[in-house]
């Protein structure tokens, strides 16, 4: 039976199709990536970062039109700002998970067929990698 | 905007740079700009069709090409171990695949009766992720 997770305010994720791992190389001028959702369903963006110590900058992800998060893409550092959605397998030799970028948890939308969209400024293209689930809310 | 659905892009083949909508096979999609990252080069049987016959001790010579996704023929020179298999069995011989600008020619005696197979999968077992090619499968039978 597939897991039914509670979203804040709008009741419940039940995925259907749980994603597998993509990439993209993204930067202003191949930017905004648009995820969208079979017909009738929804989105969940599980895992959205990228896999070494560059960053990305001025980097958003909205649902529909409402901004969910907005900063410097990466996997480490401890600035303000810094982001990720979902876990990172990134560790280093000396402690795994010893880098402290906030992680965001998974980011689900809030109907059925509404998108996702990812834009960045930052000029330097940058491999991003992204997972999404498919499902009903409940 | 073209989209690329079922392996197929509609309208047409996109220029890079041009925004395009790529489907996942649940029917959900990726808008983004293309790069052209889509596209796998090929490996085309030009000797026979899906199915190649030969009697047990003789030799079969097969050619083959090593094309991009349009279609043309890469003038790539490489050597590359190719896997047979037995239908329902294990790996049952390796081939070397010797391309001279793109052109692959091997004549092979088989000595063992039997269904044999190359696949997609076994065409790709070594090779990274960005260099997996297309194929759509080989078969030998070879008869008594």
């Amino acid at each position: 039976m597939a897991l039914t997770e509670n979203v804040g305010g709008s009741g419940a994720f039940k995925p259907t199709t749980l994603g597998t791992s993509k990439s993209y190389v993204l930067s202003a001028s191949t930017s905004p990536l648009v995820l969208a959702p079979p017909s009738d369903k929804v989105i969940r963006l599980d895992f959205f970062g990228l896999n070494d110590t560059g960053d990305l900058g001025n980097t958003s992800i909205s649902v529909g039109v409402d901004l969910m998060v907005n900063g410097i893409l990466s996997a480490v550092g401890t600035g303000a700002g810094r982001f990720m959605v979902g876990r990172s397998s990134f560790s280093n030799v000396s402690s795994n998970f010893a880098y402290p970028a906030s992680y965001k948890e998974a980011i689900t939308a809030n109907e059925p067929d509404q998108s996702i969209t990812i834009e960045t400024t930052d000029t330097t293209p940058r491999t991003v990698f992204y997972s999404v689930s498919y499902g009903d809310l409940v | 905007m073209k989209e690329f659905k079922n392996e197929v892009w509609t309208p047409s083949h996109p220029e890079i740079g041009e925004r395009v909508r790529v489907y996942d096979i649940h029917g959900g999609s990726v808008e983004k700009t293309y790069t052209g990252d889509d596209r796998k080069n090929k490996i085309v049987i030009t000797s026979h069709a899906k199915r190649a016959l030969v009697e047990v001790g003789n030799s079969l010579t097969v050619t083959a090409e090593i094309r991009g996704a349009d279609d043309n023929l890469l003038p790539v020179t490489d050597s590359f171990a190719m896997p047979v298999g037995r239908v329902g069995g294990a790996n049952y011989r390796t081939l070397m695949m010797n391309f001279v600008d793109g052109i692959f020619t091997k004549t092979t005696a088989w000595n063992d009766a039997g269904e044999f197979e190359v696949t997609e999968s076994m065409i790709n077992m070594h090779l990274d992720e960005s260099n997996k090619l297309e194929f759509s499968g080989f078969n030998i039978s070879v008869a008594e």
